[in-house]
C-alpha cells in the first residue's frame, strides 16, 4: 500500500503492508484505519487506487489533491 | 494536426520550450499560463513549496486532460508541465500552453485545464512557513485551506 503527502506524514511511513486478498475496498479502508488510527480522518476523504491504469501490484491512497 | 503533450519535471520549467511546443501555422492565438509559488497565502509568509505526485497516475492524468482540452476546445496544440520537488517562491510550478485558430478557445482551454488539474491530478503541495512549519495541503480535509478566489 503506497501513501503520499499528508497521508504518509500522518502514518509515519510511505508504505504499509496490509493482508487484503479478498473483500471490498471498504474492508481495506477499515483495516488501514485500524492499523494507523492517525490517518483515519484523511483516509475518509481519500480515493483508493488499485492496479489498473498503471503497472503496479499494490493499492495506493490518493488524498485530496493540491497541485498547481 | 492537433497535438497534446504533458510532462512532470524535477527542475525549473523552461516556459519558452513549453510555448515552442504549441507553435503551429494553423494557430492565430497562443496562450501561456504560468502558475508561480506565492510568497504569502492567507496572510502567512511561505518560504517555499514542495510538490509530490503519484507519478504514473499524475503523468497519465495530465496527458489525458491535455488531449481532452485539445479535442473539446478545438485547439491546434496543447502542452502542460508540472514541476515536482522543492519550488522556491516566485518560481513556476506549472505551465500550460494552448494554441488555437482564435484567442477565445486558447484562453478558455488554459483556464479549464488549470481547474481540472487542481481538482483531479494526484499532485500534492507542502507549504513551508517562515518558521519552518511544513503543512501538506489536502483541500477538503484541511480547515486551514484558504478561501478560493472569486469565480474559482
Amino acid at each position: 500500500m503506497s501513501l503520499f503527502a499528508g497521508m504518509a506524514e500522518a502514518a509515519g511511513c510511505r508504505r504499509l503492508e496490509v493482508a487484503w486478498t479478498a473483500g471490498t475496498v471498504a474492508d481495506l479502508r477499515a483495516q488501514l484505519a485500524r492499523l494507523r488510527p492517525a490517518i483515519a480522518g484523511l483516509l475518509a476523504k481519500s480515493t483508493i487506487a488499485l492496479d489498473g491504469r498503471y503497472a503496479a501490484d499494490a493499492a495506493t491512497v490518493i488524498p485530496p489533491v493540491s497541485g498547481g | 494536426m492537433a497535438h497534446a503533450w504533458a510532462d512532470l519535471v524535477e527542475g525549473p520549467i523552461d516556459t519558452a520550450a513549453v510555448l515552442a511546443r504549441v507553435a503551429d501555422t494553423a494557430a492565430g492565438a497562443t496562450v501561456l499560463f504560468v502558475g508561480t509559488t506565492r510568497g504569502i497565502t492567507a496572510g502567512r509568509v511561505t518560504r517555499g513549496l514542495e510538490y509530490e505526485a503519484h507519478e504514473p497516475l499524475a503523468a497519465a492524468g495530465l496527458r489525458e486532460l491535455a488531449a481532452e482540452a485539445t479535442r473539446a476546445f478545438g485547439l491546434t496544440a496543447c502542452a502542460v508541465v508540472h514541476r515536482l520537488g522543492a519550488v522556491p517562491v516566485a518560481a513556476a510550478s506549472v505551465a500550460i500552453a494552448t494554441s488555437a485558430p482564435h484567442r477565445h478557445e486558447a484562453f478558455a482551454a488554459a483556464e479549464w485545464l488549470m481547474e481540472r488539474i487542481k481538482r483531479e491530478v494526484p499532485i500534492w503541495k507542502c507549504e513551508e512557513a517562515a518558521d519552518g512549519t511544513r503543512t501538506w495541503v489536502h483541500p477538503e480535509a484541511s480547515p486551514a485551506q484558504p478561501v478560493p478566489e472569486p469565480g474559482r
